[in-house]
């Protein structure tokens, strides 16, 4: 499961290579409701199994904001409260999001530089390529994030 | 049909069901979990640098959706899906898939705010894939808030198309 708390005290490192962490939710119906109340996707696939099986998929399956949730769980996670995110995306849906099985949140930092913060001094840029998987074996979801974090040790590559 | 008409003109403009609130952040970060003070914590908003509390960034899709219903409309039928406007392009084809979507952030959402979204048409490609003919449209999304000022921009790419089989499927 994910981290108990998500305020590192101090900026993570932030490298080419390194990891985002983990991050891993249960996706149960129960889940896709709270969340369809909340975010206000009520399309029938993402709260109704038989709805998802008329339109071919095995499951009620989570909707594109719940996509971006998780990426976002993942990256501020990863980065703590001070963590700006400034791009989710461009990510590939290449399959189902079901529920009945835990979902798994992982990313690599592919680029760090140092850019003008928002407090005048200079932050790490930091863009990362993230998954998200099922235990199935399955990987419906890949994309890239980039998050301004402040002045992250080895920002610079 | 011209298509070609359609590319780099606004085609849909639409406004938020309601202003960004306490209540409505509360109840996405509890939904997802989001375990992060600035959704929250009024000083944790202002020692983060942003003067309070703020929606989650990916709440802003939430917040940029108009409202399913409202007084006078006629009634929901059965089946009803989210009121983005992804079907403003008179296409053929009976289903539509989301294949890819980009977010870029300007600023937070904050409290009050109210998201209206301008739609344009970047692109527009006739495809055979294994779900059936149909086009790629891609969107490109402006958000601004009450003020005009620039929020956030998304890019998406949606496939319309009249399924091969009725069981077809493979997006979210």
């Amino acid at each position: 499961m994910s981290a108990p708390g998500i305020s590192p005290a101090a900026p993570p490192d932030a490298f080419v290579g390194a990891s985002l962490g983990t991050d891993v939710l249960h996706l149960s119906l129960q889940r896709l409701v709270m969340v369809a109340g909340a975010n206000r996707d009520f399309a029938p696939a993402h709260s109704d199994s038989e709805a998802a099986r008329q339109g071919g998929a095995p499951a009620a399956f989570a909707d594109v904001i719940f996509v971006f949730a998780l990426f976002e769980r993942l990256l501020m996670q990863w980065s703590g409260p001070r963590g700006r995110i400034t791009r989710m995306g461009p990510l590939k849906i290449k399959d189902f999001l079901i529920c009945g099985q835990d979902v798994s949140s992982t990313g690599t930092i592919e680029s760090v530089r140092s850019v003008p913060g928002p407090d005048g001094v200079p932050w790490g840029e930091v863009m990362a390529k993230i998954t998200l998987s099922q235990p199935d074996g399955r990987e419906p979801v890949s994309g890239s994030a980039t998050i301004l974090v402040p002045r992250a040790r080895g920002a610079d590559t | 049909m011209d298509i070609a008409s359609y590319i780099n003109r606004t085609v849909a403009t639409t406004v938020g069901a309601e202003p960004v609130s306490e209540m409505a952040i509360r109840r996405y970060v509890e939904a997802h979990e989001l375990n992060c003070p600035v959704f929250s914590d009024v000083e944790a908003g202002r020692a983060a640098g942003h003067g309070g509390i703020i929606a989650p960034w990916s709440m802003l899709l939430t917040m940029a959706m108009p409202a399913y219903w409202k007084p006078g409309d006629p009634p929901l039928k059965p089946g009803f899906i989210p009121p983005f406007v992804w079907d403003c392009v008179p296409l053929p084809g009976s289903e539509m898939v989301t294949y890819s979507v980009e977010v870029e952030y300007f600023v937070p959402l904050r409290v009050d705010d109210v998201v209206h979204s301008e739609y344009r048409v970047k692109s527009i490609t006739p495809k055979r894939t294994r779900v059936g003919v149909g086009h790629f449209i891609e969107f490109q999304i402006n958000f601004t808030d009450q003020n005009g000022r620039l929020i956030a921009k998304e890019t998406t790419n949606i496939f319309r198309y009249t399924p091969d089989d009725e069981t077809s499927g493979g997006g979210q």
